[in-house]
């Protein structure tokens, strides 16, 4: 809680209080002058007084504490001085000292609520002694004697249950944004993980893809080889189809692993001239095995060269992640279409889905780190957060156009390669 | 006459897959060390015609092992094998022309062979 929500509270409580003063001032100050007892009456009047001066000072003063605890010392005298003239220890106002440690939960320092707890104990405890040696007085006359601890016990339940209230809705309140922010710190944490993994898996994937080039050269050598021999030999047609076989398998892996390459590339430079079709297919060869049991991918490149400067690994990431969401929001039976195109100076690539598209409330958040409404686990949050990133590196912007149950268009516009 | 081509790679079998496919066309001395390809170089200076290096090797990289042999490497022309898409390395060497051209993994064994015949013969 900032400092002026803390004094807003404060102010609060401390009217409350006063208010509380007030009223019980007044009222037993009346109570004790019809009761005809001066030794009582006039120290609860002076009390008012004291407690409108407080009042007072209050709208000036920005440090309540000290008013707090004049307040609470002025309270716990004036019921020290009503329970020496109304018996002692067996005066039905001693349970009053339960007010004033009470009083002091409504602002900080916390060790005041100690201090007045044990303040109280010892009044009480006091009363002890001094009424048994009979310097305490019972004034009351017995016809009130009733109505004075009817109104004793009213008054000391009703603060009690006022302030005790008040005080467990305050907690009530602090429990729930606890609770908040601790679920809160919980899912970052996990998203955090995650995109954690996600850069690990980047460096691996790196370190994989070039060893398992190598075996793929040789493989690839071996089949080339082997035909070669094969013609050589005369072997019969059968041979050469599983060749064939072989050599499809062998070109799927190698495209594969050079879409991984690109997406493992981890360098800075900003001066890489990126061809833009490259990058796209490659990430599409990414997202195939996720989008061919639910949706067609429509490519519609334009004929021309599209190259832009920037960090190719970099855009591939980019377009990664606005072609994967595209994938996540399709639930089946959907398409997602990339459209490029040259543009005076600029290149568009367009990559529309008809998924379940973007809510307007939550368009404006897209671009914020750790925003996603994919479950705790399946998004970081992070991905469009790095995406617009990456673009803005690159000079290019992202405009997005998203209608709820028909899809999500996603513009990115970036400066071509003057050719 | 069969122009003479050093290949070197840490990986036998990939030597041996470039030596059976090349042995055709060109004389081939393979090395699986950058140290004993120095070596060859050296001892062969005049007669190498092409040398075809791996550039991630144990001991050096390929870039480095044509540094050190810059000598004996005179108006050689120098190619790399590599399964590393783009590498700032590579590219300075290529913009240098310290390296003509880089073949990547898994590479296309006929476009090698064009090539070598192109600035051979």
């Amino acid at each position: 809680m900032n400092r002026k929500k803390l004094v807003e509270k404060q102010q609060s409580f401390y009217l409350l209080l006063m208010i509380s003063a007030f009223g019980s001032t007044l009222f037993f100050g009346t109570y004790y002058l019809l009761a005809d007892i001066p030794s009582i009456y006039i120290p609860t009047y002076i009390s008012f007084a004291i407690f409108c001066i407080y009042g007072a000072l209050s709208f000036f003063s920005k440090g309540l504490v000290t008013l707090f605890r004049l307040s609470i010392i002025t309270a716990s005298l004036a019921f020290y001085n009503q329970v020496w003239y109304t018996g002692g220890i067996s005066s039905p106002a001693v349970f009053e000292f339960v007010i004033p440690p009470l009083l002091a939960f409504f602002y900080r320092p916390v060790r005041d609520r100690y201090i007045f707890m044990g303040v109280s104990f010892l009044a009480i405890i006091s009363f002890w002694p001094l009424s048994v040696n009979g310097y305490t007085k019972d004034l009351i006359p017995a016809n009130m004697e009733f109505s004075h601890s009817l109104f004793c016990t009213v008054f000391v339940f009703t603060i009690v249950a006022i302030f005790s209230f008040l005080f467990r809705s305050a907690l009530v309140v602090k429990n729930e944004k606890l609770g908040n922010s601790m679920k809160q710190l919980r899912e970052t944490t996990q998203k955090l993980v995650e995109s954690e993994k996600m850069a690990s898996l980047g460096v691996l994937s790196a370190g994989v893809t070039h060893e398992i080039n190598n075996p793929l050269n040789f493989i690839k050598g071996g089949v080339e080889g082997l035909e070669i021999e094969m013609q050589k030999n005369k072997v019969n047609g059968l041979s050469f189809e599983y060749m064939d076989a072989i050599k499809e398998g062998l070109q799927r892996t190698a495209i594969i692993v050079n879409s991984l390459n690109h997406f493992s590339r981890q360098t800075d430079t900003m001066n890489e001239s990126c061809d833009v079709h490259s990058i796209l297919e490659n990430c599409l060869v990414m997202i195939q095995p996720m989008i061919k049991y639910k949706g067609l991918v429509v490519k519609e490149f334009t004929k021309d060269c599209i190259k832009v400067q920037g960090n190719e690994g970099k855009l591939h990431q980019a377009f990664l992640n606005i072609i994967s969401n595209a994938e996540q929001a399709i639930q089946a039976d959907g398409e997602i279409v990339v459209q490029t195109r040259k543009d005076e100076g600029l290149v568009r690539v367009q990559i529309s889905d008809t998924g379940m598209g973007i809510s307007m409330e939550n368009i404006n958040k897209i671009r914020d780190p750790f925003f996603t409404t994919k479950p705790v686990g399946k998004g970081t949050g992070l991905g469009l957060a790095i995406t617009y990133k990456i673009i803005e590196e690159h000079k290019g912007y992202i405009q997005v156009m998203s209608e709820i149950g028909k899809g999500t268009t996603f513009t990115i516009t970036l400066p071509s390669i003057k050719s | 006459m069969k122009k003479t081509v050093l290949f070197v790679d840490d990986e036998d079998i990939n030597l041996f897959v470039l030596s059976r496919r090349f042995e055709d066309d060109f004389k081939v001395l393979t090395s699986n060390s950058t140290v004993e390809a120095i070596d060859l170089l050296e001892k062969n200076k005049g007669d190498i015609h092409a040398l075809i290096t791996d550039v991630k090797m144990p001991d050096m990289t390929g870039l480095q092992m044509i540094a050190k042999a810059k000598e004996n490497l005179n108006g050689v022309p120098c190619f790399l094998l590599t399964g590393y898409d783009q590498h700032e390395e590579i590219e300075k060497a290529l913009a240098s022309k310290t390296v003509i051209k880089i073949f990547k993994k898994p590479f296309d064994y006929n476009e090698i062979s064009n090539t070598l015949k192109e600035h051979l013969y």
